[in-house]
């Protein structure tokens, strides 16, 4: 497919250019500067290098560009300032068209779209404004995680306390558990110690939870537990730290083959605040 | 609405910033390949007969693994140098999928339950089949309607040497060349990028995985519609998804093998990344033949398979 050279607005293409080298630009300084600032913690330690790589390489190629770019329009000034060729002087009433030097061959299709299209560097403001003022630390909502548990009525049963000391678990241990039938049957009953983020779920249920995750938070897995309480639990909020102790039990959901550990407190000293992890996520 | 407002910020962000250093990648190999290696050079390369072809196609992530993301700049140049658009399709449908990272993501994923091998071979095999089927159909169209197929932009170049214009310069000149390319790349693959980025992040606000969950077991059917809906609206890398689909313990193979086998072919993001190379009619050709094929290879899986597998703990399984 041909280009109509004719019809080529080189100060456009200039200008689209200067915007594209705009755009990669920014994005490069913002992932470089979410890398250095820690502001990553939504995406698994392995996957944070690279963001920093993918910054640095675009900043490489924005350089080259960039001077490539002002070579090229160097070559344009010294030919439009050429008056003269073949013998003939550019006047205002030559009748062909004084073109600029390009470095690419409009006689063929180049591959490029040379039209500007302002549109698609308005998509690109978004990620551009939005990371820097929006981003901030921390991870997601207990909304989003109290969205993803498992939140179906589950059997009532009683189980029978066993002897033995405290036992600390984390919510990973808990989930793992409740996927086995032995593990569960070996568990049930025992008095644990686990540690996470508080959620209330409603006015009467509550939950520790605490995110996993593989890659990024798109990917994330809720951990939880819930907890069935005797005592009031109106001290603590949302994604407070707190350490709790109890009866440990697995719940059939009703209608569905999927355990739900609960945590049975029956004493006001068996739940208080606890230090906070290192981070709010667990990456596996 | 301020936490939800909050999670969709972080959400988009973890999709974008986790594609965009494959897209740069992706963007800087694909201004190689049209400045540094000539259009003959494949020619040579790809077999004659065409169904060896494609299935060269579904086996080329195994020599060049690379994520779905970055696939789409470098097939567009592919095309451009006369690739055949049936390899490329292949290619972009069973590259993310068949190669070691991903197959030994999948693996890891499921290693803690019955039938992880088994899990691994029918995510490669299956994805093969619905790469070389919907490749062939694409080869079919292709050979009908030309490349009036591709957009303008990915259409290769006419003549016994269509890139001589390419080839031409010092290798300075050829380096700043890549550069252009890259960066016009990348632009053009990103802005589609975000739009999929945006709208993944607003399903995921208004979506919960534990509801798709529940409507799976309500049906096998309900259920490999649940997840292949889920696949699609989610957006993840095809080295995550094995670990998200092995989470759903409790389900049988059918519905997480539908997840994971759609996933790198088609979601929210691809979908836009699509509209940057080929014409309406190849992607919406695309999008049926890679929904009913999974559809129904997943639904053969459900009835012939133990549902065992890749759900049940093992009794010795340790933590």
């Amino acid at each position: 497919m041909g280009h109509d050279h004719a019809a080529h607005d080189h100060g456009g293409y200039y200008v689209d250019q200067l915007c594209s080298l705009a755009a990669c630009a920014a994005l490069a300084v913002i992932s470089v500067y979410l890398h250095v600032s820690g502001q990553l913690e939504f995406l698994a330690p392995e996957f944070r290098a690279p963001v920093l790589y993918g910054g640095l390489a675009l900043l490489v190629l924005v350089f080259i560009r960039g001077v490539t770019l002002w070579y090229q329009v160097g070559r344009t000034v010294a030919h439009m300032h050429d008056h003269s060729h073949d013998g003939h002087q550019h006047t205002e009433e030559c009748d062909h068209e004084h073109t600029a030097a390009c470095d690419h061959d409009h006689s063929q299709d180049c591959g490029h779209d040379h039209a500007g299209v302002p549109i698609r560097y308005a998509v690109l403001v978004l990620p551009i404004i939005a990371f820097p003022l929006f981003l901030g630390g921390g991870g997601l909502s207990a909304k989003a995680a109290i969205r993803n548990m498992a939140q179906g009525a589950t059997e009532d049963k009683q189980v029978a306390a066993k002897g033995g000391g405290t036992i600390a678990l984390t919510l990973r241990d808990v989930q793992q558990t409740s996927y086995s039938p032995e593990k569960r049957a070996a568990l049930e009953g025992r008095k644990v110690r686990i540690k996470g983020m508080f959620a209330q779920i409603d006015a009467q249920r509550f939950s520790l939870f605490k995110m996993r995750i593989t890659h990024c938070v798109a990917d994330a897995i809720v951990m939880d537990c819930r907890i069935i309480s005797t005592v009031p639990l109106t001290k603590y909020r949302d994604k407070d730290w707190v350490s709790v102790e109890g009866q440990i039990e697995f719940h059939k959901l009703v209608g569905r083959d999927k355990y739900v550990p609960i945590i049975r407190l029956t004493n006001e000293a068996d739940i208080d605040f606890t230090e906070p992890d290192a981070s709010e996520y667990d990456y596996s | 609405m301020e936490d939800q407002v909050h999670d969709f910020i972080r959400l988009f962000a973890s999709i974008f910033l986790e594609a965009m250093p494959f897209i740069v990648l992706g963007s800087v190999i694909a201004g190689f390949l049209e400045h540094f290696i000539p259009a003959r050079w494949f020619t040579k390369i790809i077999p004659g007969n065409r169904p060896a072809a494609i299935a060269l196609g579904c086996l080329l992530g195994l020599a060049l693994p690379m994520c779905e993301c970055g696939i789409v700049p470098i097939m567009r140049r592919l095309l451009r140098k006369g690739v055949p658009l049936s390899c490329c399709v292949a290619y972009m449908m069973c590259g993310p999928v068949i190669n070691l990272i991903v197959l030994s993501s999948t693996l890891v994923a499921f290693a803690k339950y019955t039938g992880g091998w088994q899990m691994t071979a029918l995510r490669g095999g299956l994805a093969f089949l619905v790469g070389f089927v919907t490749a062939s159909i694409i080869d079919r169209m292709h050979r009908k309607h030309g490349n009036e197929l591709l957009l303008p932009l990915a259409r290769p170049g006419v003549g016994p040497d269509p890139d001589a214009e390419e080839m031409k310069g010092s290798f300075l000149t050829k380096i700043g060349r890549v550069a252009e390319t890259g960066m016009h790349d990348f632009i053009d693959i990103t802005v589609f990028l975000t739009i999929g980025a945006v709208l993944s992040a607003l399903c995921n606000v208004l979506v919960s995985k534990d509801t798709v969950e529940e409507l799976g077991n309500r049906s096998p059917a309900l259920s490999v519609l649940a997840f292949m809906g889920l696949a699609i609206i989610l957006c993840l890398c095809s080295e995550a998804d094995a670990f998200v689909a092995a989470s759903f313990s409790n389900l049988p193979p059918a519905p997480k093998l539908a997840f994971l086998v759609l996933g790198p072919m088609l979601d929210l993001k691809l979908y836009f990344l699509f509209t940057r190379v080929f014409g309406r009619r190849v992607i919406w050709t695309i999008v049926t033949s890679v929904i009913v094929q999974v559809f129904v290879y997943s639904m053969v899986v459900h009835y012939l398979m133990d549902p065992s597998i890749g759900s049940v703990l093992p009794p010795s399984a340790g933590d």
